[in-house]
Parts: structure tokens; sequence; C-alpha cells
């Protein structure tokens, strides 16, 4: 079975029965186990090149459920009666006393479809530029394109929102970057996109690093303290650190496009 | 906005190379995204003028039309 057949599977089912969308999606996940789906082996040691067999193991099990829960809960968002984004997600307190401007660096890690939920419950509007179509249009933000011009444009969006006193959501990891910072992250240098932090620089708005991850059968977000400088890189650098706790606390978050940003450097 | 351009990134370009036909972004003097954002925005700032933002809508990005942009308000 292909990891296609899966989310074809799943997604009669969540549309169907929406609220049930992540229950529906533990039981195919745990169904499929055996077809060993999911990250590889091969790739969690290139992240986590620590993790004996058996951890190992259960992180690509975990992979392989997250995934497809992340594909039931694209599936049940277009259902009807129910509220997007589905499941409501855990904030952390901190959220509610960010004041705007604010950049929220996220990252290609977790139910990170789920992000409305943590815009709806910010103290402020919310912009988000993002390039693929998991995120429903009325969380608000700019579809970000290949052209430059348009690239540009998108940019210029979020530079306004931010001068306006918004939040802006933008990601920093991605394995199409037209301008980038390396970084040191797990024990390698990785090209973290510069959008972000020239966001930040420009408007003098702290970064805030944030991620999802399922506790139970709940989305919470974790989100890191306000990182400001005037130095793009050192932001940069103090981003990475916090995501490479992340990553390290929940590496069953992980997947094939944060694995694919790191390169294949070690 | 000549000056912008030789101000902000000394040494990048010539004088010569900023004739008005030449493109700013990735197929003339090279500036990406977030470069062309901050010379416009520059531009917005320093003529205390109107929104940069329909030059990023259509057409060619180039130092012609944004010195016609600015020139006109």
């Amino acid at each position: 079975m292909k990891r296609s057949t899966a989310y074809a599977l799943v997604k009669p089912a969540a549309g169907r029965w929406p609220r049930g969308a992540v229950l529906a999606a533990d039981v195919l996940a745990a169904v499929t186990q055996p077809l060993r789906l999911g990250l590889d082996a091969e790739d969690i040691r290139r992240v986590l090149p620590d993790g004996d067999p058996a951890e190992v193991e259960r992180i690509r099990r975990a992979t392989w459920r997250s995934w497809v829960r992340l594909r039931a809960v694209e599936a049940a968002a277009g259902a009807k009666g129910v509220e997007w984004p589905y499941p409501p997600a855990i904030v952390p307190p901190q959220a509610a006393a960010l004041r705007p401007p604010v950049v929220l660096a996220i990252f290609h890690l977790g139910p990170v479809a789920v992000l409305g939920s943590l815009l709806r419950q910010l103290p402020g509007p919310a912009f988000v530029l993002y390039r693929s179509g998991t995120m429903r249009p009325e969380i608000g933000g700019v579809l970000v394109a290949e052209d430059q011009r348009l690239r540009a444009a998108a940019f210029r969006g979020a530079l306004s929102a931010l001068r306006d006193g918004q939040f802006v959501a933008i990601a920093v990891d991605a394995t199409r970057i037209s301008t980038h910072l390396d970084v040191e992250l797990l024990g390698r240098s990785v090209p973290l996109a510069r959008g972000a932090f020239a966001l930040a620089r420009m408007t003098g708005a702290p970064i805030v690093p944030v991620a999802p991850a399922w506790r139970g059968r709940r989305v919470e977000f974790e989100m890191g303290d306000p990182i400001s400088s005037p130095s793009e890189q050192e932001m940069a650098s103090a981003t990475a650190r916090w995501l490479e706790g992340f990553v390290r606390r929940h590496p069953e978050e992980l997947g094939r496009r944060f694995v694919d940003s790191l390169g294949s450097a070690a | 906005m000549r000056e912008a351009l030789l101000g902000t990134w000394p040494g990048r370009f010539s004088a010569e190379q900023l004739t008005e036909a030449v493109a700013l972004g990735e197929d003339g003097l090279g500036l990406d995204s977030i470069e062309l954002v901050e010379v416009l925005f520059a531009c917005e700032e320093a003529c205390d003028g109107p929104s940069s933002a329909p030059l990023l809508e259509d057409g060619p990005l180039t130092l012609g039309r944004v010195l016609d942009h600015f020139a006109d308000k």
C-alpha cells in the first residue's frame, strides 16, 4: 500500500465523520503498521543518529501515525459543519501575552495545518505566508509563488502587516529557498529561509518560534521565547537552537519535507 | 533610487549598470525578492511617496519604471 492509497482510504471516512477523523486515522495507522510506512529508519538516523534501534522503530511508527492523522485532519476540513481548523489546538499561555508586531517562525513539523487554531487565539490579527494549500484561506494570508515578483509582493504584504501591528507567520525551513542563512542544526550546517529574519530586522519585531505536536488526539503548540537582535544571523541561530530542542523532544513529528530541508550533509 | 541602490549595497553595482532599462530582479541587477522590497520601501520612505505595491502587481520591474512611479506622485 502506498501513502496515496492510505490517504484515499482515510479521506472518505474523515469527510463523513470529521469529529472522529483523528480516531479513524489512528485505526488506519495501526492496521497498516506492518507495511512499514512513514519515515525510513535511515531518515530518522540522519536526524537523530544516536537513537537505538527500538527508539528509531518507535519514532518510525509514530511518524506514520502523525502523517495519517494530518491527512485525516485535512480531509475533515472540507466537511460541512466542522469549524476549521479542527481539531482545536492547545495554545501555550505565553501566546496571550504576545504583543504584535511579532514574526512567528513556523516549520514543516507535525500537524502544521492546524496553525489557524493558534492564530485565532492570538491577541491580534495574523497574516500567513504559505506555499501549499493545506491551510484554508480563511486563516488569512498570501500564497507564496515561484515567480520572483509575486514572492516580493508576498513579502511586501507581510512587511506591511507587521508595520500595521499584526502577527506574521512564515516558514523558515524549506527545500526551495531563494535566499537563506546557514545555521548549525542537529550537528550540521543547514540553510534557513531568510524571510522571517529579514522581516524581523526591518521592523524590529521579535521572532517567536512555534511548532505543533500531537498530545493524545489533540494538538498542542510549543512556543519559544521572543528573539530580538539587529542581526539576522543571530536570530536565525537562536531559532535553530529552539528548533533542535523541539525536534529532540518530539521526533515523532518529523516529516519528509523537514528531513529533506536538512540536506544530506552530516 | 540610484542612490538607494548604490548606498545600500556599496560596490555591488556600477553607476553604468543603472540604466532605466535594467531590471532590478534576478533577470537584471540580481536583487532577490527581499532586496527588491527593501529598496522599494526605501524609496517610499525617502519620497514620502506612494505605495510601491502596484509596481509588484504587473509589468517589468525596471529601474525606469520605479523612477517614473515615484516621480509621478
